[in-house]
């Protein structure tokens, strides 16, 4: 392997027609690279995380995966969703299972077993044979998320995962990633628009501007990890970064509304 | 499923209550008119129907009536689903189909019936196809709808993983996400296939359920009339129980998704 970093390069993603989502966005992650993006709502990053996957097209400029173009969905990534995209008529492990099942090259019995280790990480052992339904948000996320390591990628792409999960139990499920996180050692793109949980998990922050979508800063997150063994949030530099991040996101949110009253 | 039994454990004595009023009504109707053909005696209709069975008639009508009933089902069923997903997966022909479909769901039966007769005849096809017309609609439109309404995000899901054929996610997302649709449209077509056999079997030519009928109609011998009529509804009803029974059993992961 030559290419460890990835280089997202690409100019001018338009959506209905006129909309422009995305306009000459650069934003490079390394290998094992924990980077989240936050910016404010309608600023295309949930759409950029979209065209990392492969789910959608873009219209110009480049995205590379160590090296290569990305044409479509791969084995190299795998996406955790934020309503969590469960098979409602598959079992946990069913659902677990599912990126292996659909691949000719893995065993049944492998794909299993796997299945079975990535819900032992995530904390839902004995839970296998439950249906989604039976299960709280939290618990129907840490499946998607164990879904996402079964796939076994390289890339871990996460729009908005712990969005829909109450506040208490997001909190659990962020240190929990950064445990899996820190054993696996995945390159993660995490999009959010928490900056808490921007800056608690990230080694780097890539902050959008809003409209036509930009990288408008990127900041380094230097707290030193593991960041559960202490309390994260007291620690002077986070509330450093915090507040620079929150600078870079106030600044977009104030600006919008003057500018539409204009015209 | 609890709700649903508790339910009916509320409304069971009430139903008792209701068909021992139809009774006594029905029996102050004989006293008042004293006309057996008009109003026979409950006691001549179950005596008509201990006839009919122990006479092995009911028993050789239901058999040649079901036989009628599954075969157009099956033939419409099979047709219909098949039709459904072709409409529900490519917008254009789904788009073009519509309305001629609407079309033809909106004539009355009866007022196709002698066209149907002349293309078809009277004989096992002509009344098949009879059923299969009363049955193809409630199961084509319901595929229709459920294959449309698939659920994008779970597409999506399929795509990320590498599902990114047309079959493959046909089989894996489509398919199982319009099972509650197909079951719909399975109970509700089964019951108007019910109706579709009776017609058949009267209009076109006589047999089954519907010959014991007009066979009888036409001696005047009402209670014998009553007695081949029953069997019908409880058809309709037994089957469509059975359909929405096994309907909750494939989709139970949709029900307790929904209640509560």
């Amino acid at each position: 392997m030559v290419g460890l970093s990835k280089t997202f390069r690409w100019k001018k993603k338009g959506v209905d027609q006129e909309l422009l989502a995305i306009d000459s966005l650069d934003l490079s992650i390394s290998k094992g690279d924990f980077v989240t993006v936050i910016g404010p709502s309608g600023c295309g990053k949930t759409t950029l995380l979209r065209i990392v996957a492969g789910l959608i097209g873009y219209d110009s400029g480049e995205v590379r995966i160590n090296g290569e173009v990305v044409t479509g969905p791969g084995q190299d990534r795998a996406v955790v969703f934020q309503s969590f995209g469960l098979f409602p008529w598959k079992t946990v492990l069913a659902n677990t299972m599912l990126p292996l099942t659909v691949r000719s090259d893995v065993s049944s019995e492998e794909a299993e077993d796997s299945a079975r280790l990535n819900l032992k990480k995530v904390g839902l052992s004995g839970f296998e044979d439950a249906h989604p339904h039976q299960l709280s948000g939290g618990m129907q996320q840490r499946v998607g998320l164990a879904r996402a390591l079964t796939a076994d990628p390289d890339i871990l792409l996460m729009d908005e995962p712990f969005g829909s999960i109450d506040a208490q139990t997001r909190l659990v499920m962020q240190e929990e990633l950064l445990r899996i996180w820190s054993e696996t050692r995945k390159t993660v793109m995490f999009v959010t628009h928490d900056l808490d949980e921007a800056v608690m998990l990230a080694d780097r922050v890539a902050v959008l501007s809003p409209g036509p979508g930009k990288v408008q800063d990127e900041l380094i997150v230097d707290l030193p990890r593991p960041r559960w063994e202490y309390d994260l949030r007291a620690h002077p530099r986070f509330a450093e970064i915090r507040a620079t991040v929150w600078d870079l996101i106030r600044q977009d949110t104030v600006s919008l509304p003057p500018s539409a009253e204009d015209t | 499923m609890k709700r649903g039994s508790l339910l009916s454990g509320k409304i069971w004595p009430l139903h008792v209550l209701f068909a021992a009023g139809v009774v006594v009504i029905w029996q102050l109707l004989v006293l008042h008119a004293g006309n057996e053909v008009l109003f026979p005696n409950l006691d001549s209709v179950g005596a008509a129907l201990w006839d009919l069975t122990s006479s092995g008639k009911l028993h050789s009508a239901m058999l040649e009536s079901l036989r009628l009933l599954f075969t157009g089902f099956t033939f419409a069923f099979v047709g219909a689903f098949f039709l459904g997903v072709i409409m529900g997966s490519s917008k254009a022909i789904g788009m073009a189909l519509l309305p001629l479909m609407s079309f033809i769901y909106c004539v009355p039966l009866i007022a196709l019936l002698p066209l149907l007769l002349m293309w078809f005849g009277f004989g096992f096809t002509g009344r098949m196809v009879v059923v299969a017309y009363s049955s193809f609609f409630p199961v084509l439109l319901n595929v229709y709808a459920g294959v449309r309404e698939t659920p994008s995000d779970l597409v999506e899901v399929a795509q990320s993983i590498g599902l990114t054929g047309r079959l493959a996610q046909f089989r894996h997302v489509v398919l199982p996400s319009s099972v509650p649709f197909v079951m719909a449209g399975f109970r509700l077509g089964i019951g108007r296939a019910v109706v579709g056999m009776a017609i058949a079997e009267v209009f076109l030519r006589l047999g089954g359920i519907g010959a014991l009928i007009v066979e009888n109609g036409a001696r005047f011998r009402t209670a014998y009339v009553i007695a081949a009529i029953v069997p019908l509804p409880l058809l309709g009803i037994a089957l469509t129980k059975a359909a929405a029974r096994f309907e909750q059993r494939v989709q139970y992961w949709r029900y307790t998704a929904v209640s509560e």
